[in-house]
């Protein structure tokens, strides 16, 4: 070549363009593949409620659709939306001038939170029951059962110690009588803590508590400690002053001796 | 040796004076030679692909009869030799051999 001549270009650049732009459709396509719609379900054993009902949390991962709902993503949905859009748009305008439009739309700093398929994952938490047919459905349970189920779930937690305030609220007796004691008293042969405020007398008694605390209010609180084995509950501040353990629960568990006779009574007439 | 479509690459001087390569596909494309254009080289570009995914083919260089350039018709040749040589190239890409199936 002389000196101060041009060279004749070694390529068109039709090739490097080509190439290139295959490379970009190849790679929109993946990216809408990747986030077409798409669901995909996993189903945890919550808890048993009464009759037997298995229920379970199902956890829904919903890649965007029209059915999305905004409450499922940590993103701006309409923004996600916006980026589908353009991904589509990029897809259908791949050989137009609009192209290049579509594609500096993308780099906008507004997008730069998506980016990761994350991103495009809705998920959402609900509780299920498992019919006949081995398919799950939605089921909302009430508030009792609600309960029921955090307490059935809690306690089947394995931890060294629990503690339960007042888990007789919005259960009904025969619960806590077939499914709530004797899963404390399984926790109790198991070595395991457990500790429990509760005016529940099933709880209270049936559990047979190694400690049972009391407090009574007399203008002060008092606080009593002892259980149904020495047949005591004494005074942590005056060793002197101590009341009969059995008497205590009859009256604050049972209403009273004479309501619990009653009851004997009447329930003995049936 | 696999036969491609013959497209129609075809060198001409418009009224104005300004070399022109009309490009003979369904939507005439045409590149003028005359402009320092990116965006109309561009164009051109992406219509080729377009075209080539369709249906593979190279171009078949012809001149106007009326035109007299002999140095521009020798680059235009040239160009268009240089073309085909990167379609070619392109259908034996593994990225366009799997568009191309689709």
């Amino acid at each position: 070549m002389k000196t101060g001549t041009k060279s004749k270009p070694s390529s068109t650049g039709f090739l490097e363009y080509a190439t290139n732009k295959l490379k970009l459709y190849k790679n929109i396509i993946e990216i809408k593949n990747n986030i077409q719609d798409r669901i995909f379900c996993t189903q945890t054993w919550l808890g048993k409620l009464e009759e037997k009902k298995d229920v379970y949390i199902e956890t829904r991962y919903r890649m965007l659709s029209k059915e999305s709902v905004t409450a499922e993503f940590k993103c701006n949905i309409t923004l996600l939306r916006h980026f589908k859009n353009i991904i589509e748009k990029i897809e259908n305008n791949l050989f137009d001038v609009e192209l290049y439009d579509n594609i500096a739309e993308l780099r906008d700093e507004k997008f730069n939170d998506i980016n990761t398929l994350w991103n495009f994952i809705g998920v959402s938490k609900y509780c299920v029951i498992k019919k006949k047919d081995e398919k799950f459905e939605q089921y909302e349970p009430s508030k009792g059962e609600e309960t029921m189920l955090i307490l059935h779930e809690r306690l089947n937690e394995n931890k060294d110690i629990y503690i339960l305030d007042e888990p007789e609220k919005s259960l009904g007796n025969s619960y806590i009588n077939d499914v709530i004691v004797p899963i404390i008293n399984n926790l109790a042969s198991m070595k395991k803590t457990v500790i429990i405020a509760t005016h529940n007398a099933n709880i209270a008694v049936r559990t047979l508590p190694y400690t049972s605390v009391y407090k009574e209010y007399n203008g002060e609180y008092l606080t009593f400690i002892g259980n149904p084995f020495i047949d005591q509950l004494i005074n942590i501040e005056d060793k002197e002053d101590v009341r009969n353990w059995k008497e205590v629960s009859l009256k604050c568990l049972e209403g009273g001796e004479l309501a619990f006779d009653e009851r004997g009574e009447i329930y003995g007439r049936i | 040796m696999e036969e491609y479509k013959k497209i129609n690459a075809i060198l001409y001087m418009k009224e104005n004076g300004e070399s022109v390569i009309k490009l003979e596909f369904v939507d005439i494309i045409e590149v003028n030679l005359s402009k320092n254009e990116q965006s109309g080289l561009k164009k051109a570009f992406s219509k080729m692909l377009e075209n080539a995914l369709k249906e593979k083919f190279v171009f078949e260089f012809t001149c106007n009869e009326n035109y007299k350039n002999q140095l521009i018709i020798d680059v235009a040749k040239c160009y268009i030799d240089e073309l085909n040589i990167e379609l070619e190239k392109l259908y034996s890409e593994e990225s366009f051999k799997e568009i191309y199936k689709e």
